[in-house]
């Protein structure tokens, strides 16, 4: 316990890295290992969506609000959750300003495992070459001072991406192999992209891998991914942050064990319930709700989610998930200042300084 | 008194016996399957089992072999949902499973469907059926789509996350005696009033009958909401539908 | 541009502004000594964007009856100086979907009904009553003024003094407001499919969640 140590103050990006690493800082981090952006930052810095996803001038500038302008201690410029599928070859869906870039799942690019092919030049594609090129703007631009995020779709996502959901979730039942062995096709580009972030200068990567509670049980979790995850955290050179939505308690002790730095999770767990299964061998970062809470509702009610993560000794506080587009800006404010409010009214958490 | 012990098929015993907990669906999954014929019971199984190649085969020897298309649908694919259903609802079983499940239905129903269609009974009416708007879940209603057609109606099928406006599009077109939604979530469940509320904004409030179910819904929220019925699972849709459009039992 | 701190509370957004060049700009509420009041106000720098601010403010004033408030571009209020929370909503999405070439006038009192031959008229009763007549009902077709009346209140938050009279609940009159939704009234199934179209813009949704 630190809870009598004296911290001087701390960059924010030591701040983070310290949180992740379940180390003392001066006061709980406000990070996001989703996206931030909004329509309104998307017009204060003239970088929108589309475009925003595909060119590295745009991702860093509209990226670096979240910290310049919301006040989080990160900035994290993978805004979706396509690039490394665009760069695979999958159809994309990319919209306009106000939405998301989507995969075209109706047209499912692989049937079966020998259809996946992880090209050799697939961190010089130009959907991952923007990423990389992002995080080398940032690191420039904002120096030592914030930490920067990257993104690494994990397998399962992937293979949603490539082979369609319901496709692939029928195989995981008929045949348990073949479902591995995609697995294993696809891991090598969740660790190269993972690779190649840390070396452009990013700080930690969020590996989603939407194995969500409300599909697929614990039980799958631990059968196809634990080991898979495991071996993220040995190879990918890095703090990593897993993301899985959905109700992940059941799942969360297997997620502790492996080895990754955080587990950012959503509304639907409660923090109390989440710290005490993971039991201090993993961070926590969330868990702030999206739709009811940031996009529909006020500051004050943001201030009490903050809080109750605060108050169960949740390592790192943000969105749950990436946020809508059309998220006022007051509410995200909110986070850091429910934070700075929090620990001004002289609370502490174990990690944070006395 | 039916019993357990009556079951033929000793998989669907295990089934209902570690998977069945509430009572009254205990009581009445053994009445079913204790009234089917093994024949049937063994569909169940292999659908439960999520095994669409014996299913396939086991349906067709089944027609082939005398057993009315209805009876068949009733007791070997319905029935073995209704396991299914259950399981799904607590969790024992996720959606690969489920999409197994039903997947062997459809290689059951591709064999049922064509002798239902070609029989000419008239039906009762249309139904128009969808999944509220932000709820993705669609075992439910599936089900009691499919006890529908085998009972009688005709049924459009909306999918799931249907708006407000969707289903007002849907009544104007079809002009259904029913309109049927269903919701798996507590935060999905107020769509259902909203969808009411479209209704009545639209003036049209007064042209269908709009019944509720889903694991969620109770009678009491379908009253509040302004629903005219509400079906706590397919078989009782099924009744309601009858009974909202005034129809008395035929055959 | 414009001034946001922490005062400000926003109302409503339009995400992609047609009329100027897809800004995104929003209305903004906040307290004031005198009573609540309004700002239009977007986070695009570009001097278009400025005078767009402009033009909404005064699509506000002209089309719901709002007025200026000091010296600040698109700062206003209603004249009853308390605030309307739904209508200013809707009041802002109708006057952003005003082209500002075309020329600003308030809405009539009457329009031709949308579903029948009758002419729905609104009758000013003095503060903030409004009854709702509609010319040409028959006993085969009858009168469609309870159905818009009812529309009227669910659009403004207004309350119903029986089947045909509604009530701002201020005491105030507002006839620009009251004609400006009359025209929505008339077919809130439009209103509300506008409504679930703009909520299902924007949100990401797990690759398992997508349609």
């Amino acid at each position: 316990m630190t809870m009598t140590e004296t911290i001087a103050p701390m960059t924010s990006r030591e701040r983070v890295l310290a949180a992740l690493r379940r180390e003392s800082v001066d006061r709980t981090p406000v990070v996001n290992p989703t996206s931030v952006a909004t329509v309104e930052l998307m017009d204060m810095v003239d970088a929108r969506f589309p475009e925003a996803n595909r060119e590295p001038e745009l991702m860093a500038r509209l990226a670096a609000t979240g910290h310049t302008e919301l006040g989080f201690d990160s900035v994290m410029p993978v805004f979706s959750i396509i690039q490394e599928s665009s760069a695979l070859g999958c159809k994309i869906q990319w919209e306009q300003k106000d939405n998301w870039p989507t995969v075209k799942m109706g047209e499912p690019i692989y049937e079966t495992p020998d259809d996946i092919h992880v090209p050799d030049d697939l961190l010089e594609r130009p959907d991952t070459q923007c990423v990389l090129e992002a995080i080398r703007i940032l690191r420039r631009e904002l120096g030592e001072e914030v930490a920067i995020i990257g993104k690494t779709m994990g397998p399962w996502s992937q293979a949603y991406h490539c082979f369609g959901v319901e496709p692939f979730l029928l195989l995981s039942l008929d045949d348990p192999d073949e479902t591995k062995l995609i697995l294993q096709r696809f891991k090598e580009a969740t660790i190269a992209f993972g690779q190649a972030q840390f070396e452009a200068g990013a700080d930690a990567v969020t590996l989603p891998d939407h194995a969500t509670g409300d599909l697929v049980s614990g039980e799958y979790y631990r059968r196809y991914l634990q080991e898979l995850h495991h071996e993220f955290a040995e190879r990918i050179p890095g703090p990593i942050i897993l993301h899985i939505c959905g109700k992940t308690v059941d799942r969360m002790d297997s997620i502790a064990q492996t080895g990754m730095a955080a587990f950012h999770y959503d509304s639907k767990n409660e923090p109390a319930e989440s710290m005490a299964v993971v039991d201090g061998r993993i961070s926590l970062v969330g868990n702030i709700n999206n739709p009811e809470t940031l996009f529909a509702k006020g500051p004050a009610e943001v201030k009490q989610e903050v809080w109750k993560n605060l108050e169960a000794g949740v390592q790192m506080v943000g969105p749950e998930c990436a946020i809508p587009l059309q998220t006022p800006i007051e509410n995200l404010r909110a986070i850091p200042e429910a934070v700075r409010e929090w620990h001004a009214a002289g609370n502490r958490t174990p990690t944070t300084a006395a | 008194m039916p019993e357990l012990t009556d079951i033929a098929n000793e998989f669907i015993r295990g089934e209902i016996e570690e998977f069945i907990e509430r009572p009254e669906e205990r009581d009445r999954l053994i009445g079913l399957f204790v009234a089917a014929k093994p024949d049937q019971q063994d569909i169940a199984a292999a659908l439960v089992d999520g095994d669409d190649d014996v299913v396939d085969r086991l349906t067709q020897a089944a027609l082939g072999g005398g057993t009315p298309a209805l009876e068949v649908m009733d007791d070997g694919l319905i029935a073995g949902m209704a396991i299914v259903g259950v399981k799904f609802r607590e969790n024992f079983i996720y959606v690969p499973e489920v999409l197994a499940c039903a997947r062997a239905m459809k290689a059951g129903m591709a064999h049922i469907e064509p002798i239902l269609s070609a029989s000419g009974i008239e039906p009762y009416g249309t139904v128009v059926m969808g999944t509220v708007k932000g709820d993705l879940h669609d075992i439910g209603k599936n089900l009691c789509i499919m006890m529908l057609r085998g009972s009688g109606f005709e049924v459009i099928d909306l999918g799931v996350d249907t708006s407000a406006d969707d289903f007002i599009d849907a009544v104007e077109e079809h002009k259904p005696s029913v309109l049927g939604m269903s919701a798996l979530l507590t935060t999905t469940m107020p769509n259902m009033g909203k969808t009411i509320d479209a209704f009545i904004d639209a003036d049209l409030r007064d042209v269908v009958k709009i019944m509720v179910g889903g694991a969620p819904v109770t009678q009491e929220f379908a009253d509040d909401m302004g629903a005219d019925g509400y079906g706590k699972d397919a078989m009782a849709c099924v009744a309601l539908a009858k009974e909202l459009i005034g129809v008395t039992a035929r055959g | 541009m414009g001034v946001i701190d922490d005062r400000w509370r926003r109302v409503e957004l339009v995400p992609m502004d047609p009329h100027c060049s897809d800004i995104s700009i929003a209305l903004y509420r906040a307290e004031e000594a005198d009573g609540p009041v309004g700002l239009v106000h977007t986070y695009s720098t570009t001097s278009e964007a400025r005078a767009r601010v402009g033009s909404l403010a005064r699509a506000l004033q002209v089309l719901g009856g709002l007025e200026p408030v000091g010296e600040q571009p698109g700062c206003v209020r209603f004249v009853c100086r308390t605030w309307h929370a739904l209508a200013a909503k809707r009041l802002f999405l109708e006057a952003a979907k005003h082209n500002p070439v075309q020329p600003l006038e308030a809405r009539a009192l009457d329009v031709p009904d949308t579903r029948t031959a009758q002419t729905i008229r609104i009758e000013p009763l003095g503060a903030g009553r409004y009854a709702v007549r509609a010319d040409g009902a028959t006993d085969e077709v009858p009168s469609r003024a309870p159905a818009i009346a009812a529309a009227l209140a669910k659009l403004a938050e207004l309350e119903l003094a029986g089947d045909e009279v509604v009530v701002f609940p201020c005491g105030h009159e507002h006839d620009a407001l009251v004609a400006l939704m009359l025209t929505r009234a008339q077919n809130l199934r439009a209103v509300l499919r506008e409504e679930e179209m703009k909520a299902s813009r924007g949100v990401l949704v797990a690759p398992s969640a997508q349609q």
